[in-house]
C-alpha cells in the first residue's frame, strides 16, 4: 500500500530529471573549473582536468536526456517508488546527529539515535526502547571507546565521565 | 620466492595475526551472511579499528573480511533464498532448491570446499603472478599508466550491469567528485566553497558507507521479508560420495573461471559467477536439473567468486589499481598505513605482501574447519529482527566513519551519500563504478599532466613507447567495440542471456 510520504513516478521521468540534474551540474562543474588556472598544454593548470569532465559529463548527460526521452514500453512505464517514511526519518535522524555528535557526545547521539529508530522500526513501547538505547549506547562505547581505543566525543558529558 | 613465503608465513602464524586473520573471516562471514551488509561495509565498518595496528595485521584482517564475505554470502542463499551479496545471487536458484529437498548439508560442504579450492587456487595464482607483473609495471612511464587507468575504467563501463551511459555516467561523476580538494599538482583549491573540511577531498570511508552500508539498509527498511530459514543439523551436512564426485570438474572450472574474471575491473565476482552457472549449464549432461537443486549450480559459481579473491589482489597489489570496491577500501587501508600500492610495494615491503599471502592460505583453511560447525550460529544471526539489526548497523557505521577522522561532518557525508545511493539503485545506476572511479580519479588526473608535461605537450608524444601504445590502442578498440555493441544491440542480448 502506497504511504502519503512516499513518492511514486516511472523510470522514464526519473531519467529525465537525472538527466537534467547531472547536466545542470556539468554546468556548474565547468563554470567552476573556468575559475581556475588554465596553464598550457606543456603546463596543464587546475582547471585542465575537470573542465574536461565538465564536457565529458554535459555530452553523456544530453544521451541520457535522449534515451530517456526517448524511451517506451514497459521499462518507461515502470513505477518508481522513492522514500517509504522510514526512509526520511533514518536520513532525518542521521543528519541529525552528525550535526550534534560533537556537541552532545557520543552517549547522548547514540541514544537518541537508537531511541528514535527502534521506536520507530519495532513495535516495543517507550520505556523499553529507551532501556534498550541506553544499554546499546553504553555498551558500545565501553567496547569502541575503551576497550578498542576508537576515539568518540564524550561532548557535554565530559566534566562527569573524566 | 621460497625464503619470502615462508617468512612470511612466519609473520602471519604469529600469534596476534592468527587472531586478526580469525577475526578478519569470521566478521566477514557474519557481514556476508547478513542481507543488508556485504564486504564493503564489513571492510569500511573495521577499517578504523586497523588505525593502531601494525600495517600487515591490518592488512591481512581487513583481507580476511573481504574473502570472508564471498563465503558468508552462500549461506543465506541456500538457506533463505535470501543472498547476502550480490556474488550469491545466482546460488540462490540451485541451492536453495537443494535446501528445500533436505539436502541443505550438502550444498553448504560443497559451498565450503569449492570456497576454499578456490580461495587456495587464487592465492597461489597470486603467488605466481603479482611478482612477475610488478617487474613488468616498473618499466612503465606516466603516459601508459594514464591509458592502462583509462583502460580500466572503460572495461568497467563495458561489462557493467546496467545501460552503459549509466554506468560511464557515474564513472564521470566519481572523477569528478575525486578532483574536489587540492589540485594535486599545484595545491590549487577545487571545487572547496571555502571550506577547509573539504581541502582533503571529500571522505572516501563516508562515501562508501552511504552508497554501499547507509542506501542498503534504507532499500530493506522497504521491504523487510517475513521469511523462516531452513535449519540442516549437523547429521544431515554429510554429503554422498556422489555429491563430491559431481561437484568436483565444476569446482575445477570454477576456479579457472573466477580467478581469469578477478582480473577484469568492476564486479568480477559477481560476473563470474554467471558465466560459471552459464558454463555449467551449458556442458551438463542434465541441464534440465539446472534450477532444480543441480549441485553442479552450486558448486561452480561458489567457486568461483572465491577464485575472483586472489586474482583482484592483483591489479590491487601492482598496480595500484582495485578492481572492485572491496579492494578499494583495501587500497584506502593501505595508504592510511602509509604504503603506496603499485609495483614497489613488493620489493619495498615483502613482509606486507607475503604475509597477506600467507594468512590468505590460512584464512581459507579457517573458513573450511570453522563455518560448517557454525551454520547454526550464522542462521540464528538471521533471527535478529530487522528492527533492532538496522538501528545497530547504523550505529556502527557511524562509530566507524567518525574515528576515521574524528570529524563528525563526514557522518553528514555518509548520510549524503547514503540518500544518493539509494536514489541511485531505485533508478537502476549502479554505483560501484563511481567509488572506484573517485579512487582512480587522482592517479589518472596526475599521469596524464606529468605525461603532457614530458611530452611537452604533445598528445601524440603519450603514444611513445611500447607499454602506451598498447594500452592506448586497448583503449581505442575499447571505445569502438563499445559503440558498435551499443548500436548493434549485443549488450542487451548478452545479458539477457545471462
Amino acid at each position: 500500500m502506497k504511504n502519503a510520504a512516499e513518492l511514486t513516478t516511472t523510470m522514464r521521468r526519473g531519467e529525465i530529471i537525472a538527466a537534467v540534474v547531472l547536466l545542470l551540474l556539468s554546468a556548474g562543474i565547468i563554470a567552476g573549473a573556468w575559475e581556475m588556472p588554465v596553464g598550457s598544454a606543456a603546463q596543464p593548470g587546475a582547471a585542465i582536468f575537470p573542465l574536461g569532465l565538465g564536457f565529458l559529463l554535459g555530452l553523456i548527460s544530453l544521451g541520457l536526456l535522449l534515451r530517456a526521452v526517448r524511451l517506451r514500453g514497459e521499462e518507461a512505464a515502470e513505477p518508481v517508488q522513492i522514500g517509504h517514511p522510514q526512509i526520511w526519518l533514518t536520513l532525518f535522524i542521521l543528519f541529525i546527529v552528525g550535526l550534534v555528535f560533537d556537541w552532545l557526545g557520543y552517549l547522548i547521539s547514540a541514544t537518541l539515535l537508537m531511541a528514535v529508530l527502534l521506536r520507530s522500526y519495532s513495535t516495543l513501547r517507550w520505556h523499553v526502547v529507551l532501556l534498550a538505547a541506553v544499554g546499546a549506547s553504553i555498551v558500545s562505547w565501553l567496547i569502541f571507546s575503551q576497550l578498542l581505543d576508537a576515539s568518540l566525543p564524550m561532548g557535554v558529558l565530559e566534566p562527569l565521565l573524566r | 620466492m621460497m625464503s619470502y613465503l615462508i617468512d612470511g608465513f612466519a609473520l602471519a602464524l604469529r600469534p596476534d595475526n592468527l587472531l586478526y586473520c580469525f577475526i578478519g573471516v569470521f566478521w566477514g562471514t557474519i557481514v556476508g551472511v547478513l542481507p543488508g551488509l556485504g564486504p564493503l561495509a564489513g571492510l569500511t565498518l573495521l577499517l578504523p579499528l586497523t588505525f593502531h595496528l601494525e600495517p600487515a595485521s591490518a592488512i591481512i584482517m581487513l583481507a580476511g573480511i573481504f574473502y570472508g564475505a564471498m563465503y558468508g554470502g552462500s549461506t543465506t542463499s541456500i538457506l533463505l533464498r535470501m543472498p547476502g551479496e550480490a556474488a550469491s545471487v545466482i546460488t540462490c536458484l540451485d541451492g536453495h532448491e537443494m535446501a528445500k529437498q533436505g539436502r541443505a548439508g550438502p550444498a553448504l560442504v560443497v559451498v565450503a570446499i569449492g570456497s576454499f579450492v578456490g580461495g587456495t587456487v587464487s592465492v597461489v595464482g597470486l603467488m605466481m603472478f603479482a611478482p612477475l607483473l610488478a617487474k613488468l609495471m616498473l618499466q612503465v612511464g606516466p603516459a601508459a599508466e594514464f591509458a592502462l587507468m583509462v583502460f580500466a575504467l572503460l572495461v568497467m563501463s563495458l561489462i557493467g550491469t546496467g545501460h552503459v551511459l549509466k554506468t560511464v555516467t557515474m564513472i564521470l561523476l566519481g572523477l569528478v567528485i575525486g578532483t574536489i580538494g587540492l589540485d594535486p599538482i599545484t595545491g590549487y583549491p577545487r571545487y572547496t566553497f571555502g571550506l577547509i573540511e573539504l581541502s582533503d577531498g571529500i571522505s572516501f570511508v563516508g562515501m562508501a558507507l552511504g552508497l554501499f552500508g547507509v542506501s542498503e539498509i534504507l532499500l530493506n527498511l522497504e521491504n523487510i521479508a517475513n521469511v523462516k530459514p531452513i535449519r540442516p543439523t549437523l547429521k544431515s551436512l554429510m554429503p554422498r560420495w556422489q555429491d563430491l564426485r559431481d561437484a568436483a570438474p565444476s569446482i575445477g572450472r570454477g576456479s579457472a573461471i573466477g580467478f581469469l574474471f578477478g582480473f577484469i575491473p568492476g564486479i568480477s565476482h559477481v560476473i563470474s559467477t554467471f558465466v560459471s552457472y552459464a558454463v555449467e549449464k551449458r556442458i551438463s549432461k542434465h541441464p534440465e536439473q539446472f534450477g532444480h537443486g543441480a549441485i553442479a549450480g552450486v558448486a561452480g559459481p561458489e567457486t568461483a567468486n572465491n577464485a575472483t579473491t586472489g586474482s583482484a589482489m592483483i591489479p590491487l597489489l601492482v598496480l595500484g589499481i582495485p578492481a572492485i570496491p572491496a579492494t578499494a577500501i583495501l587500497l584506502s587501508a593501505l595508504m592510511i598505513h602509509g604504503l603506496q600500492p603499485g609495483p614497489e610495494l613488493i620489493s619495498k615491503h615483502p613482509e606486507i605482501f607475503w604475509g597477506l599471502i600467507a594468512s590468505m592460505y590460512i584464512g581459507n583453511f579457517m573458513l573450511l574447519i570453522l563455518n560448517l560447525p557454525l551454520v547454526g550460529l550464522f542462521v540464528n544471526l538471521l533471527r535478529v529482527p530487522y528492527a533492532y539489526l538496522a538501528p545497530t548497523v547504523l550505529l556502527f557505521c557511524i562509530i566507524g566513519i567518525y574515528s576515521v577522522n574524528t570529524n563528525a561532518s563526514d557522518i553528514l557525508i555518509m548520510v549524503g551519500f547514503g540518500l544518493l545511493g539509494y536514489l541511485l539503485r531505485k533508478f537502476k545506476f549502479d554505483a560501484a563504478p563511481l567509488l572506484l572511479a573517485v579512487v582512480l580519479g587522482e592517479r589518472i588526473e596526475v599521469s596524464l599532466r606529468r605525461a603532457l608535461i614530458i611530452s611537452d605537450g604533445s598528445y601524440i608524444g603519450l603514444l611513445q613507447g611500447g607499454a602506451s601504445k598498447i594500452f592506448v590502442s586497448a583503449v581505442v578498440l575499447l571505445v569502438v567495440l563499445q559503440f558498435v555493441a551499443v548500436l548493434l544491440g549485443y549488450r542487451k542480448k548478452m545479458f539477457s542471456d545471462v
